[in-house]
């Protein structure tokens, strides 16, 4: 058969593609879950971070679709009718999806999180929003527990869980997960973090409310006082500390600690960074 | 008449050949792999496979049609039956119309069936689009897929298959990527420079016009029809200068036994 003289170039670019393809499969084997390599093996790192690079261009994807699908706006002095017809034919307002359409985004999340297993957020974010906006509290406790097999040196997915679990009313599985965040926090955050520290002010909260409900008094009040030393203001805590001082919380019965848990919702997460819009709406999610 | 019997012939050529096929497969296979994808167990996500879809009809219909475009004329001088056809009783326009009018309208029903392919996928997502925005965006599309196979026979009209090629994408990527954001540009870019940004911007077809993804695949409903009817118009105005532009380079143009 005779070959053609396009057909080598051909070739070398389907073997390019092939390889690159293969290369880039086995750097996202070999590079572990938190996306480091070791010293030594340049191919890792160097997918290792075109894998970082692929997520974070999904989590923009995701940002753009929870915007249905307008990403930056861009704004120029010069206008002319070709403009302005364009403006009119593709919108560029802001919005946002209905909670009930942010099954949209998932697509993107799970590609986010395939690409960079140690992007927290984005575990953190599709778990958000599939117990707050699909209202599929089962499926966003299942993206905690893989989330947490996928970072176990990080305390914010067995948050998240914990928060999901108190919402059900599982008081004895979420009194394990608070254990295993409290064990890991402030990883990967830094000691001083404020998020880090108002998460521990909670998880302290909500474990003392736990061990109130359990009956473990003296336990309810130490963890209890190291959240009220936290968050001095925050009068859930000293109720609860109240009650349990005069005798009033009894093992077995819910207080109104783990009773507002169980009704308050979470308050929303955005997908996207505020800095992403340079402070042009009011996020208000 | 001479034209419609010239476009049959380019139809027929384009299924002759593999690119419609090869092109429909990597489709299918793109959207296979999309529909594959587990969303964290949560059903009824078409949108991306909308949108993907739709992107990759883009890409392959201008695939498609730019290099039928391009390869029309000068292939009919490698193989010598340019000579046949001009000794036939058919005008030099006509020829180019002709060329014209199958390229595109190939590359047009290619682009519906790509179209449909991706909405039979999203459908089995539980995915759905508004049925005048898709006319709409398929009318667009068609629309933009003329000005892409004008051009494209306009610079085969005097340059060889690959560089009519090379050209004709380096106009329509710069226009997707570049020429829309010259507006943007051209204020910092002081008085001269800003003068023949704009130059380069009002020059160069503005194929994100022809573009209503986002309208289709994020639910934003049909736009409005004097919106659609001036981009009509634009790509109207576009594929008659740039058939008149083939015509002009073509008309005297020598043509030489064994030259190529």
């Amino acid at each position: 058969m005779k070959t053609r003289p396009s057909d080598p170039a051909r070739a070398v670019a389907l073997s390019a593609a092939l390889l690159w393809v293969g290369l880039f499969s086995l750097a996202c084997e070999w590079t572990g879950t938190d996306g480091a390599a070791g010293p030594g093996d340049s191919v890792a790192r160097a997918f290792g971070a075109l894998r970082r690079l692929a997520a974070r261009h999904t989590l923009a994807e995701a940002d753009r679709y929870f915007h249905r699908g307008i990403g930056a706006v861009r704004r120029s002095d010069f206008d002319d009718p070709l403009q302005r017809i364009g403006r009119q034919l593709s919108p560029n307002l802001h919005e946002h999806l209905d909670p009930a359409e942010t099954r949209e985004l998932m697509p993107w999340l799970r590609w986010t999180v395939a690409a960079d297993p140690a992007d927290v957020e984005a575990w953190l974010i599709a778990a958000f929003w599939l117990d707050r906006g699909m209202g599929r509290t089962d499926l966003a406790r299942a993206v905690c527990r893989e989330a947490a097999a996928a970072n176990p040196d990080d305390y914010r997915p067995c948050l998240q869980w914990a928060r999901l679990l108190l919402r059900e009313g599982a008081w004895g599985p979420a009194a394990r997960v608070c254990d295993r965040a409290l064990a890991l926090w402030p990883a990967r955050l830094a000691a001083g973090d404020a998020d880090a520290e108002l998460d521990r002010a909670r998880l302290l909260e909500w474990r003392g409310y736990l061990y109130a409900f359990a009956g473990d008094r003296a336990r309810a009040e130490e963890t209890l006082a190291a959240a009220a030393a936290l968050r001095p203001d925050h009068r859930g805590v000293q109720e609860e500390l109240e009650r349990i001082r005069s005798g009033a919380a009894l093992a077995g019965v819910i207080g109104p600690g783990l009773r507002r848990l169980r009704e308050t919702a979470e308050p929303l997460r955005p997908v996207c960074e505020e800095h992403d819009h340079d402070g042009d709406h009011d996020h208000g999610h | 008449m001479n034209a419609l019997i010239l476009a049959r012939v380019v139809w027929l050529e384009i299924l002759r050949r593999k690119d419609l096929y090869v092109l429909g497969l990597l489709l299918a296979a793109a959207l296979a792999a999309l529909l594959s994808t587990d969303a964290f167990g949560a059903a009824g996500a078409g949108r991306y496979l909308v949108d993907a879809g739709a992107t990759l009809a883009w890409a392959a219909s201008l695939i498609l049609t730019l290099s039928a475009a391009a390869r029309q004329l000068p292939a009919e001088e490698a193989r010598g039956t340019i000579f046949t056809l001009l000794s036939k009783p058919v005008s030099r326009a006509s020829v180019i119309v002709g060329k014209w009018l199958g390229a595109w309208t190939a590359g047009a029903a290619a682009a519906a069936l790509f179209y449909g392919v991706t909405l039979a996928a999203a459908a089995l997502r539980g995915g759905g689009v508004d049925g005048r925005t898709l006319a709409q965006a398929l009318l667009l599309h068609a629309a933009g897929l003329s000005i892409a196979t004008a051009l494209a026979l306009a610079l085969s009209t005097r340059l060889t298959l690959g560089a009519a090629l090379t050209v004709a994408w380096l106009v329509v990527l710069d226009s997707w990527f570049f020429a829309g954001r010259i507006p943007e540009l051209a204020g910092g870019a002081g008085p001269a420079r800003g003068a023949i940004l704009l130059a380069v911007y009002f020059a160069t077809p503005q194929w994100p016009l022809f573009d209503l993804r986002l309208r289709l695949a994020h639910g934003w409903g049909p736009a409005p029809a004097a919106a659609v009817g001036a981009a009509l118009a634009y790509a109207a105005g576009w594929t008659v200068l740039l058939l008149g532009l083939a015509w002009l380079g073509y008309r005297r143009r020598y043509f030489k036994r064994g030259a190529t």
